[in-house]
């Protein structure tokens, strides 16, 4: 059992290191971005092409793998594409609608979601991927789990993150335009927050965080496109738990639900229910949150 | 994860039979428009729809747009297409040159639809559906067109369409190999998982669960588990703790390395069996994990005198011999057998004539590629397995064990 609960920690933290970044992006627009984990996975599926040659063809058909370009040029790279992919929703889905309820906008981080899922589909497959871990190592034996180096780091990650939000949101100037901005964008405006810039900015560094929360979480599942797909909906759980407001209740409801998610596969043997009961969680919350979101309307 | 299977059953004794269609489809659709043309006239002077006097024209549906469509486009390269040439430069079949003509389904089922009606249009002889939805072949069927379906959802009572289909994991054929020397799982306590959303894999598991009642080794534990759980370490804590020495995947497993990661974590390393999930390129990447296991499919492993001369093929008649895989042999053999029938049909080449010669095929197996194809009746298509064990070099990690019927006894 303590394997199982240590097992459903690290996999809540993935859960809560979603959440968190669905958090970032509502605070800043009042929009749910359900491309979030798309626009991380074409990162992270970048970084896997560049260090390890997952292409269109290799997983399927065999061929061999290029150069691994190694670590640091393909990091980056696959940050600053999922970091562009959601700024460029901001920038065309999300800016046109912004007059609009905010329904369509998500609806529209929907269909650009469903975007980039197809085309990657057709770039890397369907296929199961292997990728390189960001750190190398044989891991450490607690209790009869061996934790492996890509969950200790993501339990390195989680709590720096955090800080390093609450001191973006508490102390710089664009922390404190982003507060503004999420708060009341005509009156940010009026006051001389550059409001498209300010926003933009926002969807870049929730879509950077996504990129470098799918990159770290990729080694630990099965890799492939569609990867994204379950894991986003227990983050969406996650956040909602958090009111789409707190980063740290985010993180830690995500917490909570890999632990009772572990639990509950160890003790019920159908692992389908627990799908079932995360959408019973997550439907409620969203259509409150929905009320919630219309009464704070612009 | 590619999906590369599709199944279903029919009858209750044909219940142990279900359709597996590969990842991807090709479709010959020819012949035309419905019954009127079927029974059409003894065609040497290519008086039957799709014939003439020096060609057939034959369809191959298959998602040829959107996701798959890359697949799709190997399988037509590397398969299709050299089969296509080879025969030609060898004069023809009955002095008639093969036509195959793309017609995209979408594998949906508008697009099914739409491909029946398209590959009636282009007066196609006959259809190969490589990949696409069951409506298209009942569309076909009722057109009196004659097809070989490789990939649409279930088998029917068709009299125009003969499957692509081999048994689900049987389970007295996964117990008598267990039981032989080559895995010597006898004595073992065994453990199976099993995909609990897909019906290939719950008829295999109760197939081998049924079997291993009746004949041993015993069960001593089952996991249901969903495609892309975040962890298996629940699953395998269970089977770990009933004592499980032995574990058998008997799902398409296509995050199997992630099971076995999982596994290997909690200290559990049990000996292993890998049912559906032998594509080359799953087990590829779990390298180590995969160490030793033992195997079993319907087409012939990478180290088999079949695929190297399917690759000699995919070299010699223009495929791209990097991206050949196994099992874009197993339409390669289809068309070898699809060939013989074409052959029996004779000079006088009709849909009837067809239908028949393709229902004279009984464990045809000209190229030890894929199990005997039998198409003598409905359930029929593959019959039998090839036994593997994992890992060889490269890319194409199982290694074949010889022909079935040795290792099976």
């Amino acid at each position: 059992v303590t394997a199982v609960l240590i097992s459903g920690l690290f996999v809540g933290l993935i859960y809560g290191l979603l959440g968190v970044g669905l958090v970032v992006v509502y605070r800043g627009s009042r929009v749910i971005n359900f491309a979030y984990g798309a626009s991380g996975m074409a990162g992270a599926m970048a970084y896997a092409e560049l260090r390890a040659g997952v292409g269109p063809r290799f997983g399927s058909f065999g061929a061999a793998p290029s150069e691994d370009l190694g670590l640091w040029p393909a990091l980056p790279i696959g940050i600053l594409i999922a970091a562009a992919l959601a700024a460029l929703t901001e920038l065309m889905v999300v800016r046109p609608l912004r007059l609009a309820p905010r329904l369509t906008a998500m609806v529209g981080t929907f269909a650009v979601g469903s975007l980039i899922l197809t085309f990657a589909a057709r770039r890397w497959s369907l296929d199961v991927h292997s990728v390189p871990p960001l750190v190398a190592g044989d891991g450490i034996q607690v209790g009869s789990l061996l934790i492996n180096p890509s969950q200790l780091l993501i339990l390195f990650v989680c709590p720096v993150l955090l800080v390093g939000l609450w001191a973006l949101y508490r102390f710089s100037p664009f922390g404190i335009r982003l507060r503004a901005l999420a708060q009341d964008p005509y009156a940010a405006g009026l006051v001389g927050v550059n409001v498209n810039l300010t926003s933009a900015l926002t969807w870049a560094m929730a879509g950077a965080l996504a990129g470098l929360s799918t990159i770290l979480i990729a080694p630990l599942v099965g890799f492939n496109v569609a990867y994204m797909t379950t894991l986003l909906v227990r983050g969406l759980a996650a956040a909602l738990i958090a009111r789409l407001t707190s980063v740290n209740v985010a993180l830690g409801a995500g917490i909570v639900l890999g632990l009772a998610e572990a639990v509950f596969s160890y003790k019920a043997s159908t692992p389908s229910l627990i799908d079932v009961v995360v959408v019973m969680v997550v439907l409620p919350l969203l259509l409150l949150r929905r009320r919630g979101a219309a009464e704070m309307a612009y | 994860m590619r999906r590369i299977q599709l199944y279903g059953t029919t009858s209750p004794s044909r219940r142990r039979s279900m359709v597996l269609g590969a990842v991807v489809v090709l479709a010959l659709t020819a012949g035309c428009n419905g019954s009127s043309e079927a029974g059409s006239s003894p065609a040497k002077g290519g008086s039957a729809v799709g014939v003439t006097g020096t060609q057939v024209d034959i369809a191959v549906t298959a998602p040829f747009s959107g996701v798959i469509a890359p697949l799709a486009e190997q399988v037509w390269q590397n398969a299709f297409q050299v089969w296509q040439k080879e025969v030609n430069a060898q004069g023809g079949i009955n002095g008639r040159k093969i036509n195959l003509v793309k017609v995209d389904n979408q594998y949906t089922p508008g697009g099914g639809v739409a491909a029946c009606k398209q590959a009636q249009s282009k007066k196609a002889f006959m259809v190969f559906n490589m990949l696409g939805t069951t409506n298209q072949v009942d569309c076909l069927d009722a057109a009196r067109v004659p097809t070989i379906d490789a990939g649409s959802s279930y088998i029917k009572d068709w009299s125009y369409a003969v499957t692509v289909a081999y048994p689900v994991e049987e389970g007295s054929t996964l117990v008598s190999l267990m039981k032989s020397q080559v895995m010597k799982w006898q004595d073992k306590k065994i453990g199976i998982v099993y995909s609990g959303d897909d019906a290939l894999s719950q008829a295999s598991f109760k197939s081998v669960k049924d079997a291993m009642k009746k004949e041993g080794p015993s069960l001593v534990h089952e996991e249901a588990i969903n495609a892309s759980q975040p962890s298996y370490v629940p699953q395998m804590t269970r089977m770990k703790s009933a004592g499980v020495d032995a574990l058998a995947l008997l799902c398409l497993c296509l995050d199997s390395k992630k099971i076995l990661e999982d596994a290997r974590a909690i200290g559990f390393t049990p000996d292993l069996y890998v049912g559906q999930g032998t594509a080359d390129q799953i087990t590829a990447l779990g390298g180590s994990l995969f160490k030793d296991a033992f195997g079993s499919r319907f087409y012939a492993a990478a180290d088999s005198p079949g695929y190297e001369a399917f690759t000699k093929k995919v070299e010699q008649y223009g495929g791209d011999v990097k991206t050949a895989a196994t099992n874009q042999m197993t339409y390669y053999a289809v068309l070898d057998a699809l060939g013989e029938a074409l052959r029996r049909a004779g000079e006088s080449l009709t849909r009837e004539g067809l239908m028949e010669a393709l229902h004279s095929l009984e464990n045809y197996d000209k190229l030890n590629m894929v199990a005997p194809i039998t198409w003598n009746d409905q359930v029929a298509g593959i019959k039998g397995r090839f036994p593997l064990r994992c890992c060889a070099a490269g890319p194409n990690p199982w290694k074949g064990l010889g022909p079935a019927k040795e290792t099976f006894g």
